[in-house]
């Protein structure tokens, strides 16, 4: 008795420390509800304050809506402070406010709102209630994540109305259904750890949508005569590629058209611009019409959605365009063909005939290589996929401001050095690799009595490209996305070296990594084919990136014999 | 430069609280803004020459690849009548000199508050090399949500982004649009502008006139025009300024508010006292008190034994207890605080509401404050009183000097946040005050001491304590807010964070911070980490190497952006700074009997006007000492301050990879 006493007692002083973070969830329900001509979504949910941040992080309700198809009304709210005093919200304290992204693509979201409810006399131990309702028109989806950061005890989520013409999608739960067409969850605490995965792959997550969607031919306007006759002009896919891509302004303000169907080709071509959909759509038209191979497929990047992710249902996931031409898949990304020749994450989606397309590109590989002398070192970098992206990102800026581009990032990146020559290759031709490379003047030895030690340089680009792994336990799984890093370091001398780093390997899940010896080269290689690391595989490689990352590998010590150490 | 004005007319201030049911629409807009008296609705320029574009973009096409476009005209043209209603035409013209300028010019964003005001696009047309002219349809303008508003339009409403794509521009194309504004509800009484002649880019031609009406005095001045570039003309009530053939001003990065370094034309038709005045009769009428209020002061204040804790009891209360919220009431927010018995009531804010609240308390406490307007983000003139202002604090009246207190802040422990130093502040009184600056503090002021005490033991596992400790300023307020917006189960994820950056692999034992309570600001701050790390010597042949644990810290976390400021090779603006700072390291540590020092890094000192460091390391047979120190101790720098600290800024990069080298005891 006295054990299950003590038991008791370290859960509930458990339970404690828990609610003692920013609050706590005492009630909550859910009703979807079938209407005429879409479905509502009620909202009911009774919070504590815990603590002072628990105030600020708490103390405003703010629910975002899609102006052209949602509304959002509240039907009660008030703040119960300790003392049991009853507050109501006032009309003045529920405001309607623009929700603006602060990405450029915040056009996209021209109609998306946020009403904002803003509790009166929030304080430590104050409960505030609210209870709203989310109206949705046909056709729309609605899609929650049911966790929160902070702990509810209960969640009840019901169906009524036009139950049939809903599609009810659970993920990461299988709820059981009582009588009355009610289910209750106790959606575990979001743990918030870095490097986790979008919630939804972990978290119980509820998706409710009145309708289906396919991109479908039928939705595809087909070419006409202005499109053909500009099909005419080009032999080859590239020629097409790029004159669109000079020619047509792709716009982030219009997003894929909200009943899922293309602009007509000719229209886009006619005014000169359209969105990512219909760029790519118009590239598709012209190359089919120059009677290439080619298949379009509108999809999304797997690896950010899980496999059983109902997004059949879900348009706004729908920002992917593929596109095949004979036997090779591009990835066209906001309609902008900077990938075409490249590769990319791998893609899910349908073609334009409805047929499942499933394409594993080549992962995103960087191979750097640094051969120094004393005082400089030249770095070389190129890649595919992101990293190329990243280097033709240069064109972008206009020419004045590289140098001070890459002098920013020599500082904040590498941490040391003065960059004195920079070189940018191929950043406009898509069918070369980019390639990056500069020459950075600076002083890579420390000098002691009888010994110099050498540095490697630019250790910590390639290790900014790895992982951070905090020390903690992770109790998430991670999402480690494929990449393939390389990093060769040259150095040459005839000095007496005292110390070189030793070989080594490992594997963890999906990642490879370790040092290799080539002669007097050294190279450094980490390679991810994609994939969720469970918490224990974390661990794991966590200690093995602990030794990759040692600094015994960044240092090589020498004697000093300045006059017989040459690099070459 | 169009673009200052508008945003100028998005910073603009409030009038009055004057919460109406909603945004008027666009036609009820235009109803008011095309009927406004004495001004001219089309108000226009006269048309410029198409073959004298051509022909510019024609000699300029070549050679200015590097940048993204050239400016071939810039013009603006604003009448404003007796209300200070106005209407402002602006035209521009750009040859595009590369695909970055194709990019940034292939779209035209016109951004307006309907609350306000109202703007519409007059042309747009794309001049090609061959002499077409392509005239961009109009009715293609596509409304949206401007960028980087989320939560923060308190003011703005009304807020409209018009977008219209200009299609395809290419390299070589002139690319020439007019819009006009018309602001029919100013934000104060009073009408004031900015006009920049010069751009990162070549201007061939800027000028900017001015409708003035017959009454009013225009106070103006040009600044950063030392060679004379800019011309001045006035005829009747028009006051015309322009300059030709302008070379481009660096765009650096941290770079102090544009009036350092900018060509640029301040005019306003009040003075700051002026202003003051009107600040002050705006405020005023919110600053009544009542009963509650003055029994929540009576308490707040007993028992405190002098009157700095009772000015900082009032102030914390301020700070904390009232909640600081990122919406307005009502649609159209004015910059009149709410009344502060309101605001008392709600326990809840916006910058406005909350410094009325404090200064309304503090003088119940019996102290002289005031209502100030300020900016952290720009700066402004003595002589010119241009409205710059998008933030509210308060100020005291303290031993004969200005003190500024930031209710918004609720986890600085100085009144005066690290990031408002040498801010511009107008303090509102009744006989009207001139423009201040807040004054810029000592290093010290946002100090850091850190310590790491520890021993090697002989299977090579290292074990000890790192203390960071702060009291005040800029490393007191990252620590809190750190640990203030953390769950408590999530804050030991953050000390080990911190662990794994300083001690790769290393191991958290246990851990204090205190104040228990990261918003008790009473106490200074002090996270204690007990850690341990086995195998930690670096194995380098037959030499092993100790890394100071703190080596990193004077560039660590919170030290990061002082250096990351400091990329550029040479800067021809200043430097702007978060704020001045002093790191303090000291470093101890003992080794086991079969170890001693080999040979340890040179001692290392650098001292200039604006940074200082020492590296210096002491070793025993037992064991060695590192001691470090970081000054920063400018907020703003000069380009050739700039280049000496710089160097310094290296050597430190340098100095802190730098390891202890160790041997074997009788090798």
């Amino acid at each position: 008795m006295k054990t299950i006493g003590k038991v008791t007692f370290l859960f509930l002083c458990l339970l404690a420390l828990v609610s003692s973070s920013y609050g706590k969830v005492l009630n909550s329900r859910i009703d979807v509800v079938g209407t005429e001509n879409g479905f509502d979504v009620v909202v009911e949910r009774e919070v504590v304050i815990n603590s002072p941040a628990g105030k600020e992080v708490l103390g405003d309700l703010k629910v975002v809506y899609w102006k052209a198809r949602e509304s959002v009304d509240v039907l009660e709210a008030w703040t119960e402070t300790p003392s049991g005093k009853v507050v109501k919200v006032g009309e003045e304290e529920i405001n309607d406010v623009i929700y603006g992204p602060y990405t450029d693509a915040a056009g996209v979201y021209g109609e998306v709102r946020m009403l904002v409810v803003s509790f009166p006399s929030v304080e430590i131990g104050a409960k505030l209630h609210y209870k709203y309702v989310h109206h949705f028109s046909s056709p729309s989806t609605y899609t929650v994540v049911l966790s929160d950061k902070i702990p509810q005890e209960r969640l009840k989520v019901c169906f009524k109305g036009k139950k049939g013409a809903l599609k009810v999608t659970w993920l990461n739960a299988s709820p059981k259904y009582d009588g009355e067409g009610c289910v209750v969850l106790t959606p575990p605490v979001i743990e918030d750890e870095t490097e986790a995965p979008p919630t939804y792959f972990v978290y119980p997550v509820l998706q409710v949508s009145d309708f289906s969607f396919s991109p479908g031919s039928t939705k595809a306007p087909p070419p006409g005569e202005e499109v053909r006759s500009l099909a005419k002009r080009f032999s080859a896919p590239a020629e097409a590629v790029t004159w669109i891509e000079k020619h047509v302004h792709t716009v982030k303000w219009e997003f894929f058209r909200q009943d899922f169907r293309f602009s007509s080709p000719d229209e886009v071509l006619r005014r000169g611009f359209g969105s990512p959909a219909d760029v790519a759509y118009l590239v598709y038209s012209v190359l089919k019409c120059m009677g290439k191979d080619v298949s379009l497929a509108v999809g999304y990047h797997p690896l950010r959605f899980p496999d059983d992710y109902p997004v059949e249902s879900d348009g706004s996931v729908w920002n992917v365009f593929a596109l095949r031409c004979g036997d090779d898949w591009f990835l066209l990304r906001e309609g902008r063909t900077q990938y075409p020749y490249s590769y990319g994450p791998p893609f899910k989606g349908y073609d334009l005939e409805g047929r499942r397309v499933e394409v594993s590109f080549k992962t995103d590989s960087l191979v750097a290589e640094i051969k120094g002398g004393r005082g400089k070192y030249e770095y070389v970098e190129r890649g595919t996929g992101d990293f190329d992206a990243r280097i033709r990102g240069f064109g972008d800026l206009p020419r004045k401001d590289w140098e001070k581009f890459l002098s920013g990032a020599v500082k904040s990146v590498f941490g040391e050095g003065d960059l004195v020559r920079y070189e940018l290759r191929n950043i406009e031709d898509p069918q070369k690799p980019a390639e990056l490379r500069f020459t950075v003047k600076t002083d890579l030895t420390d000098e002691y009595e009888s010994v110099e030690v050498l540095h490697v340089p630019f250790n910590s680009r390639f290790f900014g490209e790895l992982p951070y792994l905090p020390s903690f336990e992770r109790k998430e799984p991670m999402l480690l996305e494929p990449v393939e890093l390389k990093y060769v370091v040259r150095m040459r001398g005839t000095g007496r070296t005292l110390y070189v780093p030793e070989p080594f390997k490992a594997e963890v899940g999906c990642v490879r990594l370790g040092m290799e010896r080539d002669g007097r080269d050294l190279v450094y290689y980490y390679k991810v084919d994609g994939c969720l690391l469970t918490p224990e595989e974390v661990k794991k490689l966590k200690k093995e990136l602990d030794f990759f990352k040692k600094d015994e590998h960044f240092l090589l010590l020498f004697k000093m014999r300045k006059e017989v150490f040459v690099y070459e | 430069m169009k673009y200052r004005v508008l945003s100028l007319l998005f910073l603009a201030l409030w009038v009055l609280i004057s919460a109406s049911s909603g945004v008027p629409t666009e036609k009820e807009v235009i109803g008011i803004v095309k009927s406004m008296e004495n001004l001219e609705s089309n108000l226009s320029l006269p048309p410029l020459d198409r073959s004298e574009l051509l022909s510019f973009a024609k000699k300029y096409r070549k050679g200015y690849g590097k940048f993204s476009h050239v400016v071939v005209v810039d013009r603006g043209m604003v009448q404003f009548n007796s209300k200070y209603q106005s209407v402002d035409y602006y035209e521009y013209a750009v040859l595009i000199t590369s695909d970055a300028g194709v990019s940034e010019f292939s779209e035209l964003k016109l951004g307006y508050d309907l609350n306000r005001s109202y703007g519409e696009i007059v042309f747009a047309r794309v001049l090609k090399p061959d002499g077409t002219v392509r005239e961009v349809d109009l009715s293609n303008v596509r409304e949206s949500n401007p960028v980087s508003e989320q939560q923060m339009n308190i003011f703005y409403r009304g807020e409209v982004l018009k977008t219209l794509s200009l299609g395809a521009v290419e390299v070589g194309d002139v690319v020439w649009y007019a819009i006009r504004y018309y602001v029919y509800d100013p934000p104060y009484p009073f009408y004031d502008t900015l006009w920049y002649f010069d751009s990162s880019v070549p201007v061939r031609v800027s000028e900017f006139s001015l409708k003035v009406p017959e009454e009013e005095v225009l106070h103006w001045k040009v600044v950063n025009d030392e060679e004379g570039k800019v011309e001045f003309k006035k005829v009747g009530s028009l006051y015309s300024w322009r300059a030709e053939s302008l070379s481009p001003i660096p765009d650096e990065p941290h770079a102090p508010p544009p009036i350092h370094y900018r060509r640029m034309l301040l005019a306003s038709t009040v003075d700051w006292r002026g202003f003051s005045r009107l600040e002050y009769q705006l405020t005023e009428p919110s600053m009544k008190t009542d009963e509650a209020i003055k029994k929540e002061v009576e308490r707040l204040v007993e028992g405190k034994e002098n009157d700095w804790d009772k000015i900082l009891a009032i102030f914390y209360y301020n700070a904390q207890k009232v909640r600081y919220l990122g919406v307005s009431h009502g649609e159209k927010e004015g910059f009149a605080p709410h009344p502060v018995t309101l605001t008392f009531h709600n326990q809840y804010g916006v910058c406005k509401d909350k410094a009325a609240l404090l200064v309304a308390m503090l003088r119940e406490a019996g102290f002289e404050a005031y209502n100030v307007l300020t900016t952290y983000d720009d700066d402004s003139d003595p002589d010119v009183a241009v409205d710059v202002f998008n933030h509210q604090i308060a100020a005291l009246r303290w031993k004969g000097e200005w003190v500024y207190l930031d209710a918004t802040d609720s986890l600085t422990k100085n009144p005066q946040p690290f990031y408002a130093d040498g801010c511009p502040v107008l303090i509102a009184t009744e006989e009207g005050e001139d423009l201040h600056w807040t004054p810029i503090r000592d290093p010290r002021s946002n100090g850091l001491r850190v310590s790491f005490k520890g021993r090697v033991e002989p299977d090579g596992k290292l074990k000890g304590t790192i203390t960071f400790y702060a009291d005040g300023g800029y490393h007191d307020a990252i620590f809190r807010y750190a640990f203030f917006y953390r769950r408590p189960e999530d804050r030991r994820k953050f000390v080990e964070q911190i662990v794994s950056a300083l001690l790769k692999g290393g191991r958290v034992i246990s851990y204090t911070f205190s104040p228990e309570r990261p918003e008790n600001l009473w106490e200074p701050v002090r996270l204690t980490i007990n850690v341990e790390k086995d195998d930690y010597l670096l194995h380098l042949g037959e030499l092993y190497g100790y890394k100071p644990v703190l080596a990193h810290i004077p560039s660590f976390w919170t030290m990061r952006s002082f250096f990351s400021a400091f990329a550029l090779k040479r800067r021809e603006i200043p430097l702007a700074l978060t704020c001045t700072t002093e790191v303090d390291v000291d470093e101890e540590v003992q080794l086991p009997q079969g170890l001693e020092v080999f040979q340890i890094p040179p001692d290392r000192t650098f001292n200039s006007d604006s940074l200082v460091y020492k590296f210096l390391y002491s070793g025993e047979d037992s064991g060695f000492k590192m001691r470090t120190q970081v000054i920063f101790r400018k907020k703003e720098l000069s380009p050739d301050e700039y280049a000496e600290a710089r160097s310094g800024v290296k050597e430190i990069s340098v100095k802190e990879r730098q390891v202890v080298l160790l041997r074997r005891r009788g090798k």
